[in-house]
């Protein structure tokens, strides 16, 4: 196969500018042909991949519990600086898995009268579940040291922003949480 | 048109340069890459070409899938409605790898035809054939592990028939349903290695089969046409 050595010469004798050869030009066809199939194929393969991160997650609104008495046994939130630990459920399809019931644990710090902060329960460093300390009145972090005091604010740890927070409306006397609101925002 | 055999008409850009100075590709890829080819080279050589290119889809298409496609009796079935309902461009996605695969038997037997009709399967280029033949059953078997998939009606019904089919064969024969089925009756263990073989076996299996049979044809050439 000594041919397939054999190249031909890219300039025209006496020039010194690139002719354009059938087989340059083959090569440039066929690159550009391939490029577009590769390009093609990144088109039909990106769009599902990452179209589920734009997915709304705003569920509307969703019922807490009354005001008056949250759960059975527990302190009202009419007084101002009360800080409930509390949960809300809601229905979560979750792509093509049957649709479940889904908990999520929240904060409610009374502000007086009809008035809350609807805190949600995480940590705004990486997570970890807080906990409520009524001994030292701090959102206390699980996992890494973080301390929020009981407007969210930081006051000691790792956190980057204070404590994310939920809308909040009340009707009938009941409490609703909607949209979650990032921290210091 | 005077012909030279030092390899490389021009200067690469610097950065490619970088790279060939320490890998000295060129060479080699200008070697492989720049082929001639016989004379009466005519667009039936392109039905290998085809199927590859329909492999490459199949490839890609089917890595989006398995993003969302649970191999599980218990969710097969919504993953794929949901693949095909809800997913953005999903449905496009699956109906392209379905017609990707009819289109990849189709050509296959196209090409397979050709080489036979130009008698390019004799010496020295047996071994080319051979390879071919293993990669025309690989092919096959992902159409049937496929079909299976979806898990519907049609796919269970269609899969238990292909399997009674393979137990027909004497003596051998019911072993090779129950290898199978994993067992006895067609189920959950069935869906998941048909999608074992479907997605990491035979896709191994047709990737070597594919190096060995491009490396083949590029070192004996494409045969002289009739």
């Amino acid at each position: 196969m000594d041919s397939a050595d054999e190249v031909s010469t890219d300039t025209v004798d006496g020039s010194s500018s690139p002719a354009v050869t059938r087989r340059r030009f083959l090569i440039w066809g066929g690159s550009c042909t391939a490029g577009a199939v590769v390009a093609g194929l990144c088109a039909i393969a990106v769009p599902p991949a990452v179209a589920t991160m734009f997915r709304d997650q705003n569920a509307g609104w969703t019922p807490i519990g009354r005001i008056d008495s949250l759960e059975p046994g527990q302190p009202d939130l009419s007084t101002p600086g009360t800080v409930f630990t509390s949960s809300y459920s809601r229905t979560v399809v979750d792509a093509f898995m049957p649709a479940e019931k889904q908990r999520t644990p929240v904060f409610i710090v009374s502000e007086g009268g009809d008035r809350f902060t609807v805190f949600d329960a995480r940590c705004t460093h990486l997570g970890c579940p807080l906990a409520w300390s009524s001994t030292s009145h701090e959102f206390l972090g699980a996992g890494h040291g973080a301390v929020f005091d009981q407007r969210g604010e930081i006051k000691g740890g790792p956190p980057p922003r204070p404590l994310d927070r939920y809308d909040w409306k009340v009707e009938n006397g009941v409490l609703y949480v909607g949209r979650l609101r990032k921290g210091g925002s | 048109m005077s012909v030279q055999t030092e390899v490389g008409g021009r200067p690469l850009p610097r950065g490619l340069q970088g790279i060939d100075d320490r890998l000295e590709l060129r060479r080699p890829l200008r070697k492989v890459l720049d082929k001639p080819l016989p004379d009466g080279i005519s667009w039936y050589h392109c039905f290998g070409g085809m199927t590859f290119l329909t492999f490459v889809v199949l490839v890609v298409t089917g890595v989006v899938l398995a993003f969302f496609y649970v191999p599980s009796p218990d969710h097969a079935r919504a993953s794929v409605a949901w693949i095909d309902g809800s997913l953005f461009f999903g449905s496009f996605v699956r109906n392209l790898h379905r017609w990707s695969a009819y289109a990849m038997v189709f050509l296959v037997v196209c090409h397979m035809v050709r080489v036979f009709v130009h008698g390019a399967y004799r010496k020295p280029r047996e071994l080319s054939w051979i390879v071919g033949v293993v990669m025309l059953v690989t092919v096959l078997a992902f159409g049937f592990t496929g079909y299976l998939l979806p898990w519907d009606q049609k796919a269970y019904w269609a899969t238990n028939v292909g399997i009674n089919m393979a137990g027909s064969v004497p003596l051998v024969g019911p072993w090779i349903a129950d290898l199978l089925r994993g067992g006895t009756e067609l189920g959950a263990l069935t869906l998941l290695r048909f999608y074992a073989l479907h997605v990491f076996i035979l896709p191994a299996v047709l990737a070597v089969g594919l190096v060995l049979h491009f490396a083949m044809v590029r070192r004996q050439g494409i045969a002289r046409a009739l």
